[in-house]
């Protein structure tokens, strides 16, 4: 009987293709996994917290943003007090979504949800938060 | 059937993993910048993406002291209140000399001399009355752009005319940080201004841009716009114009921050939400203002050009947008 095997591959190389095909699934496999619902708040570009939004949470404060409050109702996160005068970022509606964010320019605070691989590149949001004037 | 011989797999094989650990170590950087009264998300990868970072941020900080009405320190500050000003950096002169030729070829619904108008309303600080009509006449007369004057590098301005580049001015600061990103010879850049965004180079794992336009009147999304770029250094401007931003409510009447300078009243649009898609950042802020105080009356014509793109959203949720985009609703 003829030997069906390709004839310039050998069983040892089948196992290494067959190993680096199955290492980039392994690597989405994980980070599949990581993909927890969270937002980051941020001030001055450093990050202070990562707040999850699986559990509804009352008016709750985070250490390095003094003065604000945040609240997350129905997996979205809100600003629901701030110290800065116009107060816009507390009109913001809460967001839920890859890639929305929340900015109270006085404060250089922003309430973001970091952008997950399916997401897209940018959102274009009328509804997204508006910047402190 | 002929098969390579095994040895000729080796490089192959080297070629690929070579690849891979290539795209793996591409120097990134991410910075928000809190800047021009907003907060500019930079995103960079290449070679210089730290250093393109940096003077980035430079470039956005002097804009914003060249561009500032509304501060002592500000370059526009001075102009508005000496009604002279020479101008060393060329910045300032090159905004209006670009804005006047916008107004040439597309009409002057965007002025950059509608400061006084924008202080007398002062939305920025919820007043509790609309101004009288003939405060709001008086101020309408004072805004006409022809009136500027360059001679050199001195610009003059008559009397009571007084700017505010608000309406260009994130677009043009895009110009110049998209002439930085090729300057570093960056390979992808995502610098999104809220109201305007720039769309640089090739994304790294090679896909286009996809940007999720969102429901303007609700919580959804309406579709997905996709961009592909088919060179390194080419950039992409969205400006996006609608009453979503800015806005105060007076005896419960909502009033936007982009003004009608026929009426001198904010204008009252039937579209939601306006974004233009082009190959200029100033050009893309400038219509999408104009286009949205325009409404769908004119949109038509705008639909039709190949020389931009519109995307734009009517307040009963109706979505009109050029035939060249690649815009795929939800659903759709």
């Amino acid at each position: 009987m003829q030997k069906t095997t390709l004839p310039f591959l050998r069983t040892l190389d089948i196992l290494w293709i067959v190993l680096l095909l199955l290492i980039p699934l392994l690597f989405w496999i994980l980070q599949m996994q990581e993909k927890a619902t969270v937002a980051v708040i941020t001030v001055e570009n450093r990050c202070i917290a990562e707040i999850s939004l699986a559990q509804d949470r009352s008016a709750f404060s985070v250490n390095g943003a003094e003065g604000y409050l945040f609240t997350v109702s129905d997996g979205a996160i809100a600003i629901v007090q701030a110290p800065c005068d116009s107060q816009i970022c507390i009109q913001s509606p809460p967001i839920a979504y890859a890639g929305q964010s929340i900015v109270c320019l006085p404060g250089k605070l922003i309430v973001s949800i970091p952008t997950a691989d399916h997401a897209p590149d940018v959102i274009l949001d009328a509804e997204r938060s508006s910047p402190d004037a | 059937m002929v098969f390579p011989k095994r040895k000729a797999l080796f490089p192959l094989f080297f070629c690929c993993i070579s690849l891979m650990l290539g795209s793996c170590g591409m120097p990134t950087a991410e910075r928000n910048v809190f800047t021009m009264d907003t907060c500019f998300s930079v995103q960079i990868s290449g070679k210089d993406a730290e250093p393109a970072t940096k003077q980035i941020e430079e470039r956005l900080n002097q804009l914003h002291t060249t561009l500032d009405a509304y501060s002592e320190t500000g370059m526009l500050y001075q102009l508005n209140h000496s009604g002279m000003l020479t101008d060393n950096t060329g910045l300032l002169l090159d905004l209006i000399a670009q804005t006047k030729a916008m107004q040439a070829q597309y009409g002057s619904a965007v002025q950059l001399s509608c400061l006084p108008l924008v202080q007398l309303w002062n939305l920025q600080n919820n007043p509790d009355a609309v101004p009288a009509d003939a405060v709001i006449r008086q101020a309408l007369a004072w805004i006409d752009d022809t009136a500027i004057t360059i001679e050199e590098n001195r610009i003059t301005l008559p009397e009571h005319t007084a700017l505010d580049c608000g309406a260009v001015g994130k677009g043009y600061a895009l110009d110049l940080v998209a002439e930085d990103l090729q300057t570093y010879a960056c390979d992808f850049a995502i610098v999104d201004a809220t109201s305007s965004i720039l769309l640089y180079g090739q994304k790294p794992d090679a896909t286009p841009f996809s940007i999720q336009i969102s429901d303007p009147n609700g919580t959804g999304a309406l579709g997905m716009l996709t961009i592909a770029h088919d060179s390194a250094a080419q950039a992409t401007f969205l400006g996006t114009s609608n009453h979503s931003e800015r806005y105060a409510v007076i005896d419960g009447v909502r009033y936007g921050h982009i003004f009608d300078l026929e009426t001198g009243y904010p204008a009252v649009s039937d579209l939601a939400t306006v974004t233009v898609i082009a190959d200029n950042g100033l050009l893309a802020d400038f219509l999408s203002t104009a286009i949205f105080i325009e409404g769908t009356n004119g949109l038509s014509a705008h639909l039709k050009t190949d020389a931009y793109a519109v995307l734009a959203v009517a307040e009963d949720g109706t979505v009109y947008h050029s035939a060249g985009l690649d815009f795929q609703p939800i659903g759709g």
